[in-house]
């Protein structure tokens, strides 16, 4: 299955005869130029902005040959042109499957008829990028005034850690 | 009488099933007890009557943190999930009370009951339908189905079932075309009175199988809310299942879940750094990366038991008047043929209610994912 994939060090982007407007966007972000294909998430997004690379340029070239040809002179040429978009999109589903257990879910937003974002959310992240395991810090700043005979020298705060994830209501003990 | 807090943080699911304990204190000891919650889930209390509001930091109250350690023994004693509180309660009391009914307690106001449902709300057309969940949380991934077959599922009931499409906003729920829908539309209560209304819920083990029998059924529905569980072999069924809904599960049959529910966490690691990557957590027999016990339940079979309750119990599917109506509100992947920029990629005729989409073509595939 592995082998039908995009080969993500075959980067379009750096071969000759690159369809710029073709490539999507990931996110509402252009991809980076150099992906770091050790970084799984983001070798993950080069396989699928691949494949919609592809997609839509087989799409490109049956609007071309809609547009030059007369429909009644066309079928050959429009045949051979679908079968390219459906083995594109068998690809496109093999890398769908093959990333659906691990969370991943990418889905195009069109623009024309072709695939100008895609929609990425992976397994291990939040949207906002950050590891669903990871610990999250909140700061918060509460002014207290101090009472007049007290200085802030003489004023001592002991900060307890964390030890489980109840609310702080919770203060009694129970069993 | 006592005075109980009964606190739990864990997911609604379980929750639900906290309800039933307290339904079942105090059908077995009548005005022995007054009970609060502090959960995770205050939705699902709503409307309760047999809780109290009490103070916590008051002196006589006893705060319980409940829990359910029964299910590891889940694997070998006859026991069901709604045994779980049910016992721990027991020793943490000193009683002895069992379930009485086999499901959880959840009540809806008059009002909610009234009220038309979230899809005539949306379509405004009221027509039989089935909530759908598919997918879960990123904890549990050994729990879920492939998204294709949930789509076959959809595709070969459409024009008879309408499918609504719940999930929460931050699980893994990717979109499924011919359905409504409502991923992260919903709140707790919400989803409460989509079930109270729905004709039938198919989902994964997960809260809306709880749902599916804790909700009352409709006053022209029958009396036990269908329900096809796709469920693997993760749980044991006698733990998990309930006795009216068609529970597909494959504990027995593979050597990984032989004598009971692997109670594993995911099929493969996410790479989170999560517990649940661990080796001992991951699922040990996958094909292409799938448990072998969701990989296993075939479309049909799913589609199967879904007809199962349709031809059984009469239920009314969808007219082609209805599915007309509501077709504009199903959900499609992209908006090619809607755009209207570009010509379809096929000249196939439209689909027809109870038939894929261009089954005739050669090419169907593209249309069937694009349009």
């Amino acid at each position: 299955m592995m082998n039908a994939h995009p080969n993500p060090s075959n980067d379009p982007r750096t071969e000759p005869g690159f369809a710029p407007e073709c490539f999507p966007a990931c996110n509402g972000q252009a991809l980076p130029q150099m992906v770091d294909l050790s970084d799984r998430n983001g070798r993950i997004l080069l396989e699928f902005a691949i494949a919609y690379y592809e997609l839509n340029r087989e799409y490109r070239a049956l609007v071309a040959v809609r547009n030059l040809l007369p429909a009644d002179t066309r079928f050959v040429q429009e045949q051979t042109q679908l079968r390219r978009i459906e083995a594109s999109l068998r690809r496109r589903d093999e890398l769908e499957d093959f990333y659906a257990p691990f969370g991943v879910i990418v889905e195009p937003q069109m623009k024309d008829g072709m695939a100008v974002n895609l929609v990425c959310s992976f397994g291990n992240q939040f949207a906002s990028g950050r590891q669903r395991s990871e610990w999250v810090t909140l700061t918060a700043a509460a002014p207290v005034p101090l009472p007049a005979d007290i200085s802030l020298e003489r004023f001592v705060v002991e900060v307890e850690g964390p030890e489980e994830i109840v609310p702080p209501s919770f203060s009694r003990e129970s069993r | 009488m006592r005075r109980l807090i009964l606190t739990n943080f864990q997911a609604p699911g379980d929750i639900v099933m906290l309800t039933a304990a307290v339904r079942d204190l105090h059908a077995a000891y009548p005005r022995r007890f007054q009970t609060d919650v502090r959960t995770s889930c205050p939705d699902l209390w709503r409307h309760n009557p047999y809780l109290t509001a009490l103070d916590l930091e008051e002196k006589q109250t006893e705060v319980i943190r409940c829990h359910y350690p029964l299910i590891q023994q889940s694997n070998r004693r006859p026991l069901h999930f709604l045994h779980g509180f049910t016992e721990y309660l027991n020793e943490q009391l000193g009683l002895n009370f069992q379930p009485t009914l086999f499901k959880g307690d959840i009540h809806l106001s008059d009002d909610e009951k009234r009220a038309p449902s979230l899809v005539e709300e949306i379509t405004g057309v009221k027509v039989p339908y089935w909530i759908l969940v598919a997918g879960g949380k990123y904890d549990y991934t050994i729990k879920w189905w492939h998204t294709r077959r949930w789509q076959s599922v959809v595709d070969e009931l459409r024009g008879r079932v309408l499918f609504v499409q719940v999930g929460e906003a931050h699980h893994y729920h990717p979109g499924l075309n011919g359905v409504i829908d409502l991923r992260s539309r919903t709140g707790l209560r919400d989803l409460i009175r989509l079930v109270y209304s729905a004709q039938g819920v198919l989902c994964p083990v997960t809260l809306l199988m709880h749902l599916a029998a804790a909700v009352e059924p409709a006053p022209d529905a029958p009396p036990s809310r269908p329900c096809v569980v796709v469920a693997g072999g993760r749980e044991s069924p006698h733990w998990e299942a309930y006795p009216t809904h068609q529970f597909l599960h494959r504990v027995g049959t593979l050597p990984c879940c032989a004598t009971g529910g692997c109670w594993r966490s995911r099929s493969v690691p996410l790479g989170d750094e999560d517990a649940h990557d661990r080796p001992e957590a991951l699922c040990v027999n996958t094909v292409e990366n799938l448990p072998r016990c969701m990989a296993d339940i075939k479309t049909e079979e799913v589609v199967a038991k879904v007809e199962l309750y349709l031809d059984g119990f009469r239920l009314p599917q969808l007219s082609p008047l209805q599915f007309s109506e509501i077709e504009p509100f199903l959900r499609r992947r992209t908006d090619w043929e809607r755009g209207g920029a570009n010509p379809p990629l096929t000249c196939n005729p439209p689909p027809t209610p109870g038939k894929h989409a261009c089954q005739a073509s050669p090419l169907n595939h593209e249309i069937k994912t694009y349009a």
